[in-house]
């Protein structure tokens, strides 16, 4: 009857392994792309008429770098993180470093880790990913503890905001977006539970999709295209809505984008059928 | 031209009021005030009303405004929500519907002046209007509205412990209230929740709208009793499934899928909410029944990336508790069985047995009306989702019953009624054969005349375990089936071919599980049936299984002068036809399968030896040797760490495959990958240490091409051959 125990509790992910069998002998370190200088939003606020968000396990891997990409993009975006606590992998399975969620800043993690073990961590990538993160905005958070509404302005990182120079866009200034995009059906269940349990206050519509990602460097860099290319699907729908309703405004555009969500969706699935995909529409 | 740098100018100047808003909440009401005029005069422009309609709904949306003071703005609101409801533009009435949603419980705690109701009604019945027939966007808000009057127009907890005193029901309307008509509130909200609960039985697929419903519905049945039993029932039968089976389309796949999700989440979370409470079973069973009808139509994507979550694997701590209150839930006792007071030799049949029903109608259900077909598809149904606490229960349940039959049967004397054996509906097919015999006149006095060798023994347990075959032998002596003839070699070969095919089929249907669950020592070989778990299986049945079957056919065979394939060898032949179709993702099978080729060599060596049996043809060397020959023409230089992985795994290297890694090493391209692999086996295969460096030393003979690489080799090992001065006169040992 019962199940052989994990190390890790259940329902938070085992961290990610990252290890070669047998190892080579020169190991390539894996990273993510470097964070290029493009200047983040590259467009006035009207050209994006949607908001985004991307949901993972840790807030590190996944939805960091669908967080880039996006912003690079330019799309108001910002990200959080499902599980209990930030789990990074350590020297072995059994020993993956924790941080607290919220409290312990991508830098101070850098800095820790690079402090630890150079080596390994240069080797499987988690340096190159945490710097990444501290450029995008200060720390992991936490989707439950997001207070949505909250005005969400200039949560980048430290050093950038006092320089007044803004590499990539963690804002959304009303504190809701229209889109929660997940990484993995674990955080759209967590998700979608966790807004059934808050009652939906704010009366607002939200669309959460899941976007089904391995959490391994690689497999987030795929992940972060597709779900760039569905922002945009998404976008330039929305935006030929707002057009057809201000052109023929003598009466209801039939469909509006939210009808067209899951059409778009499918369409999208059948250009990418390794990501498999889930959505709902729900509130706020 | 003039008329747009006025707009513009003016959006500058909303869009800096906003700033200060988003800042500072407490300016809102001056802002509010300030700017609502502009934003939603008629004549303003369609930006400017835009702009307005989204900063009401931010702003009664915002929970950084204190209700109180939402509720005075909202005063002011009003009228100008009233006329902005008369837009066209989708996006502007979905934000005028949100700030209604938001508003109408503050208005509705307020009420005190028939005015401002007569205002809220009005904007109510305009939004309930647009309810069925406006743009989708504007419908999805709708929705939302609808759920948050239900809310509002339905009583809430009647325990003054679970009040929440910011909450908004009808229990805070007094009964003889001057404005408002409770029963008619109540009655307007019953009407509007049967309109959304509509969409689950019209069989329409309009997704957006159904999830939307159904992601308002889980505060409905948390917060309102008096409606969640409706509520429940309507989700109970709602199975979105069934509905999109009708079609296949791509997109309707994915949006059953999704809806299905969807709706299981929201059971999941109710099932939770109400743990322990009378609807927890039955959410159980539509949770269950949907994750059933979601395999049978195999709506997941093929390809899924991750472990399905389990259906509660939510929260840790929440899942133990939930578990263990579910346990106890979970567990209907089994009826009284109604043949205990029935007394052995008096009309206990089978059917009685085995009757675990209460239900007069069922039990008297001839079963064997169903097609053969449904009734299998009922029985995996059933086991599929029956819960093991129940069957381990009626399977004690009927263990009891026939221990009691056998102490009864020692106790009674034997009484042998003279009477027909009776056919009559009671016959049950259960027990196969046993059907027309199942009446106990026939069987009493067998379980007499056998029971007495077991009536000292007192646990009950051994004594139906020895019991069931008694009883089968009994009936098997009272009555002759015709005996098949027995299979040829041919059909045994063809079944078995078939039979493979399928097996290989599902091998390659099922996905390799992301991420294996490290069980350790727990580990038992082949007990998920993943890919792995089936390799496994197929290893294991050709090595060991049908050892002893073969040798039996093969006999026949040999005496009808055929030529017969032995079933393993079949077996072998697929699984290495499998491991040849992609060997890089599929060396593992290989090295599980040719781990238990040796093994079983080694089993079999021992045996012999202990006692007179000819041993079986070994097989690892010849396996080991195939594989190695069929992969050697397609390695790459890029296969390195598979191929050295795939050398260290297995247990011995036969000398044939060192011949192959030699043929490795006077290919140019790959020259190194060889090399590479003799040193591999040198350093840490020390059993075929000489015969690799033999080859090595032939190499540096006779190739002159090969020569330096192989001289790295032997100045390590044999240091002597290469003219260096004899360190170690053996090479390392």
């Amino acid at each position: 009857m019962s199940k052989p125990r994990s190390t890790t509790p259940p329902g938070d992910p085992p961290p990610e392994v990252l290890a070669l069998y047998p190892p080579p002998r020169n190991i390539k370190p894996r990273t993510p792309p470097p964070p290029p200088g493009i200047p983040g939003r590259q467009g006035p606020p009207e050209d994006f008429p949607l908001t985004f968000c991307t949901v993972c396990a840790n807030n590190q891997n996944r939805s960091m770098e669908a967080h880039l990409v996006l912003s690079q993009a330019g799309f108001p975006v910002i990200s959080f993180g499902t599980g209990s606590a930030v789990r990074l992998p350590g020297p072995s399975i059994d020993k993956p470093n924790i941080y607290a969620f919220n409290a312990t800043s991508y830098d101070e993690m850098y800095t820790e880790l690079k402090a630890r073990d150079i080596r390994l961590y240069t080797a499987n990538g988690l340096l190159s990913m945490l710097d990444r993160n501290r450029k995008i905005k200060r720390s992991p958070e936490r989707w439950q503890d997001w207070q949505v509404g909250f005005p969400r302005v200039g949560a980048g990182p430290v050093d950038k905001r006092a320089t007044g120079e803004k590499t990539y866009s963690d804002e959304v200034e009303s504190g809701v977006v229209d889109v929660v995009i997940t990484c993995e059906e674990r955080c759209w269940d967590a998700v979608v539970d966790d807004l059934i349990a808050r009652g939906s206050p704010l009366n607002r519509l939200v669309h959460v999709i899941n976007v089904d990602i391995r959490d391994n460097h690689e497999e987030a860099a795929v992940g972060g295209k597709g779900i760039l290319e569905l922002a945009k699907m998404l976008t330039a729908a929305a935006k030929e809505e707002k057009e057809k309703a201000a052109n023929e405004a003598r009466d209801f555009d039939r469909s509006s984008v939210d009808g067209r969500v899951p059409e778009i969706l499918a369409e999208w699935q059948e250009k990418h059928p390794t990501l498999p995909v889930l959505w709902t529409a729900s509130y706020f | 031209m003039a008329e747009g740098d006025v707009v513009r100018t003016k959006l500058t100047h909303l869009n800096s009021a906003r700033e200060i808003v988003l800042q500072d909440p407490k300016f809102c009401p001056d802002i509010l005030g300030g700017i609502l005029p502009h934003i939603v005069a008629s004549d303003a422009a369609v930006e400017l009303r835009r702009w307005g309609a989204e900063f009401l709904a931010e702003t009664f949306s915002s929970p950084r405004i204190a209700s109180q003071a939402k509720q005075e703005l909202a005063l002011t609101c009003l009228e100008p929500l009233l006329t902005l409801l008369g837009e066209l533009e989708t996006g502007i009435l979905k934000h005028v519907i949100q700030s209604s949603s938001s508003i109408y419980p503050l208005i509705f705690r307020y009420m005190t002046e028939t005015a401002v109701w007569q205002q809220m009604a009005a904007i109510k019945s305009k939004i309930i209007s647009m309810l069925d027939t406006a743009a989708e966007g504007v419908r999805l808000a709708c929705i939302k509205f609808v759920q948050r009057i239900i809310l509002v127009q339905t009583p809430g907890a009647s325990d003054p412990r679970l009040v929440d005193k910011s909450e908004v029901s009808l229990t805070i309307v007094p009964l003889n209230h001057p404005i408002l008509n409770i029963h008619a509130l109540e009655a307007e909200a019953h009407g509007l929740l049967d309109r959304l609960l509509n969409v689950f039985q019209d069989g329409k697929l309009d997704a957006p709208i159904i999830t939307a419903i159904l992601n308002c519905l889980p505060a409905l049945v948390k917060g309102r009793a008096a409606i969640s039993n409706k509520i429940l029932n309507i989700l109970m039968a709602y199975n979105p499934i069934t509905i999109a089976a009708k079609s296949m389309v791509f997109k309707e796949r994915f949006i059953a899928r999704s809806l299905e999700k969807t709706l299981r989440m929201i059971l999941t979370h109710l099932a939770r909410a109400s743990s322990g409470g009378p609807h927890a079973n039955k959410i159980q069973t539509q949770i269950q029944r949907l994750l059933q009808s979601k395999s049978e139509f195999s709506i997941e994507v093929p390809k899924s990336n991750k472990r399905v979550m389990s259906v509660t694997d939510i929260d840790p701590v929440k899942r133990t508790k939930y578990s263990s209150a579910d346990a106890e839930n979970e567990y209907t006792p089994t009826p009284p069985p109604p043949t205990i007071q029935v007394q052995p030799g008096n009309g206990t049949t089978y059917k009685t047995l085995f009757t675990l029903t209460g239900d007069q109608a069922l039990s008297n259900f001839d079963v064997s009306q169903l097609p053969l077909e449904m009734a299998t598809q009922i029985t995996l149904a059933t086991m599929y989702s029956i819960s093991p606490q129940m069957l381990e229960s009626s399977i004690n349940e009927v263990r009891q019953r026939l221990a009691r039959l056998v102490q009864a049967a020692a106790l009674v004397p034997p009484v042998r009624p003279q009477l027909p054996p009776q056919l009559d509906d009671e016959d049950d097919d259960y027990i196969p054969g046993g059907a027309d015999e199942g009446d106990s006149n026939n069987k009493g006095p067998k379980i007499n005349a056998e029971g007495v060798v077991y009536s000292d023994s007192d646990d009950s347990y051994d004594g139906i375990k020895d019991l069931v075959p008694t009883t089968v032998k009994g009936k098997a002596a009272a009555m002759d089936l015709v005996k098949m003839p027995d299979l040829s070699p041919e059909q045994i070969q063809e079944a078995c071919e078939g039979t493979l095919e399928r097996m290989f089929e599902t091998i390659t249907a099922l996905d390799k599980p992301v991420k294996k669950e490290r069980a350790g020592l727990n580990r038992l070989a082949a007990a998920s049936w993943d890919r792995d778990g089936w390799i496994t299986v197929l290893s294991r049945l050709s090595t060991r299984g049908l050892s002893g079957i073969d040798a039996e056919v093969q006999n026949q065979a040999q005496e009808d002068r055929m030529h017969y394939d032995s079933l393993s060898t079949q077996i072998r032949q697929k699984l290495f036809m499998y491991v040849m179709g992609d060997f890089r993702t599929r060396m593992d099978a290989a090295v599980s399968w040719l781990n238990e080729e040796w093994y079983n060599d080694k089993l079999q060596g021992i045996a012999a030896k202990n006692s007179d049996r000819i041993p079986l043809e070994p097989q690892y060397a010849k396996w080991m040797t195939k594989v190695m020959e069929g992969i050697f023409p397609y390695l790459e230089k890029t296969d390195r760490n598979i191929f050295l992985r795939f050398l260290s795994d297995l247990p011995t290297i036969p000398p044939g495959v060192l011949a192959n890694i030699r043929g490795l090493c006077l290919d140019p391209e790959r020259s190194n990958l060889g090399f590479l692999a003799f040193q591999y086996l040198c350093m840490l295969k020390p059993p075929c240490r000489q015969d690799v460096l033999d080859i090595v030393e032939e190499l540096w003979q006779n190739h002159n091409d090969v020569q330096m690489s192989a001289r790295k080799l032997l100045v390590k090992f044999r240091p002597h051959i290469v003219g260096l001065l004899p360190k170690d006169s053996n090479g390392s040992t």
